[in-house]
């Protein structure tokens, strides 16, 4: 269980958002909000642990985070930037992330609909592609929490549906979901937590 | 271990698979060493003399050219964000990133080396004393470098700036190094000043990684 | 929370605006009585005669430049260690301070090379290291202003001020054998073979005047910069 209390964010001499608080129990989902601006993106890179907390807490089944690579071996995050290289393939991309996460790859390739794609080199996938191979190495990375900012930007019917799917996967595992988007429409059943200041 | 050696074959990897960038490194070496003689003049027993400092110049400009593209690319695609948000120690995860710089950089010079030894007139009795100062400095090279590098990668790229930082501190490589050489050409021991690039060396091997990965994490915005 | 961080910088406030009178004092009377011993009452020196009169400026600006830097080195990790928001404005308040003696130091040695040595800039040990400290000062203030958020400007350069003060001690190591093992025409001293009580007197009373004076400078820069971000901070928290 996640919570976080009064929590406040600043980058360079900005304040970009404050005293935000939520709790998330396991299997839950929580959508972020807000105009462009607002904060969400950034509230997400808290929560990640990239940036770090100006003001307030947060807390995994009651008790603060002060070991940050804990943390991190809990947390995964998809931004704006997807983080891929375009000279590696499909495959090797996957793999590299496992890598990175020391974990091991339990035939990934075949999440989301990349099968077919798996010796293709990056760089000649599709916005939808690149975006569906980043979600599919967050997938397999075995976090609790994933953290996705903007995931249905670029994909389209089909790749909404296996978003959706993916999701609710991981939610069914008791995995914790929070999502930053414009479209709270797309994800049904989510809690909404607004940036900007609104009632959601 | 195993984990360290499997991020490091995804560096070479990435490293092998950019030839363009290392065409540039090579292209740039030779140019260098092809446009001093007319800057000095065609006197061969200047260039003689001159050879061993003018190929670690180009040796160390090129290195400049490649350690200030480090860390950019990772910065402007988000690779950055999952080598910080690994569970894997931020400074093994920069060695093997490091080490791959310099195993390119090496590469590089080891094309490069003959043939600007003959364009320099260089004696050939000091080749040895060369690759073995290059062998020392170059990783110095990448270490101070790597450190400069992640200092920077907050700021828009500027590669003077990246000189300008880097300059006070790779004065002392060249002059061990350079004065190895010169040290076999006049009949002399080279082993004070390889033992001194060395001691760089070692200070800085089980430093700088810790020392980049701070700073990273601490450029975050 | 951040009103907090700026409690102990309160203290320094008061500090400075005691000492700052008894800097701006020391700086006129010990100039003074500098210039007074350098100029009139210290002997010329039997080899360059009156131009010697140049190291009374020359050298004393070397020893601030360095000892400057030394005290941005200890500041930057001290300020590392303890957090303290206070050595990094030390750090921004000095570097340029520091950069100017140091140029100070090089073009004076210039100006005193041209008639001793016939040369405008030779590539002796200790001109060599002064120059190599120059560009660190420079790579530091280079730094450290590209940097809107002073916490990130402040440890990045803190960290090349730690990496640079390691440094010091190899540049002149270093420095000082490149220029023996390629012995140059003449070997020149600066100082002549020894001191001279006559003139290590000035030389102190003028090191003392640059010390005065760069302690004054360096706290009114201070006392700015801490005016300046209490003003940002409060700007911050109105939005």
């Amino acid at each position: 269980m996640l919570s976080v209390r009064s929590l406040a964010c600043r980058r360079g001499k900005r304040l970009v958002f404050r005293d935000i608080g939520f709790t998330l129990e396991a299997g839950g989902s929580l959508l972020i909000t807000g105009r462009n601006g607002s904060g969400k993106s950034s509230l997400l890179r808290v929560l990640a642990g990239l940036l770090p907390v100006f003001e307030g807490e947060i807390s995994w089944d009651g008790v603060g985070v002060t070991d940050w690579r804990a943390h991190r071996t809990r947390v995964g995050y998809l931004g704006h930037l997807e983080a891929l290289k375009p000279e590696l393939t499909v495959a090797e991309t996957i793999e590299h992330g496992c890598a990175l996460r020391g974990c091991c790859n339990t035939g990934g390739v075949d999440l989301l609909g990349l099968a077919d794609l798996r010796d293709r080199p990056v760089r000649m996938l599709s916005a939808g592609q690149k975006k569906r191979l980043a979600l599919a190495r967050l997938a397999l990375s075995q976090t609790a929490l994933w953290l996705l900012d903007e995931p249905a930007s670029a994909l389209d019917d089909k790749g909404q549906a296996m978003l959706t799917d993916l999701i609710e996967r991981h939610r069914a595992e008791g995995g914790l979901m929070i999502i930053a988007t414009h479209q709270p429409e797309d994800f049904k059943g989510a809690r909404r937590l607004s940036l900007d200041g609104d009632p959601a | 271990m195993t984990e360290f050696l499997r991020l490091l074959r995804f560096d070479l990897r990435l490293q092998a698979r950019q030839p363009a960038a290392w065409a540039a490194l090579v292209l740039f070496f030779i140019l260098v060493i092809v446009l001093l003689p007319f800057a000095i003049g065609p006197d061969a027993d200047l260039l003689n003399r001159l050879a061993p400092g003018l190929i670690w110049l180009a040796a160390l400009l090129m290195s400049l050219l490649a350690l200030d593209k480090l860390f950019i690319a990772d910065t402007r695609d988000g690779t950055l964000d999952l080598m910080l948000l690994s569970p894997m120690p931020l400074p093994l995860i920069v060695f093997g990133k490091l080490l791959a710089q310099m195993a390119m950089i090496f590469l590089a010079l080891a094309l490069m080396i003959l043939p600007a030894a003959l364009l320099l007139d260089m004696n050939f009795g000091i080749v040895p004393v060369l690759l073995l100062s290059l062998a020392l400095g170059v990783p110095v090279l990448v270490l101070l470098g790597g450190i400069a590098a992640a200092t920077t990668v907050a700021l828009h790229r500027n590669p003077a700036l990246l000189t300008l930082l880097l300059i006070p501190f790779y004065i002392p490589v060249l002059i061990f190094a350079v004065g190895a050489c010169d040290a076999v050409l006049m009949g002399a021991s080279a082993r004070p000043h390889l033992f001194l690039l060395g001691a760089m060396l070692a200070l800085l091997v089980p430093t700088s990684p810790f020392v980049i990965a701070a700073t990273l994490r601490n450029m975050q915005e | 929370m951040s009103i907090s961080r700026f409690a102990n910088p309160g203290q320094f406030m008061r500090l400075a605006e005691r000492l700052m009178p008894f800097c701006a004092v020391g700086v006129i009377l010990s100039f003074a009585a500098g210039i007074y011993v350098a100029l009139y009452a210290s002997p010329p020196d039997y080899q360059q005669g009156e131009t010697v009169r140049i190291m009374y400026v020359h050298v004393p600006a070397a020893w601030l430049g360095l000892m400057i830097y030394l005290a941005m080195a200890i500041a930057a990790g001290t300020g590392l260690v303890a957090k303290h928001a206070l050595a990094d404005i030390f750090c921004t308040a000095a570097a340029p301070v520091g950069a100017i003696l140091t140029a100070l130091c090089l073009v004076t040695g210039s100006i005193w090379g041209k008639p001793t040595w016939g040369a405008w800039w030779v590539w002796d040990a200790r001109l060599t290291s002064v120059l190599i400290l120059f560009l660190l000062y420079c790579g530091y203030i280079v730094l450290r202003g590209s940097f809107e958020d002073h916490d990130k400007g402040g440890k990045a350069g803190a960290i090349l001020l730690l990496v640079g003060v390691v440094n010091i001690p190899i540049i002149h190591f270093s420095v000082q054998w490149w220029n023996t093992l390629h012995q140059p025409a003449s070997v020149l001293r600066m100082n002549g073979p020894s001191i001279d009580a006559g003139m290590l007197k000035p030389l102190l009373v003028m090191a003392l005047a640059y010390v005065f004076y760069g302690g004054f400078v360096i706290l009114l820069r201070m006392k700015t910069e801490l005016l300046a971000r209490r003003i940002e901070a409060a700007e911050m928290l109105q939005d």
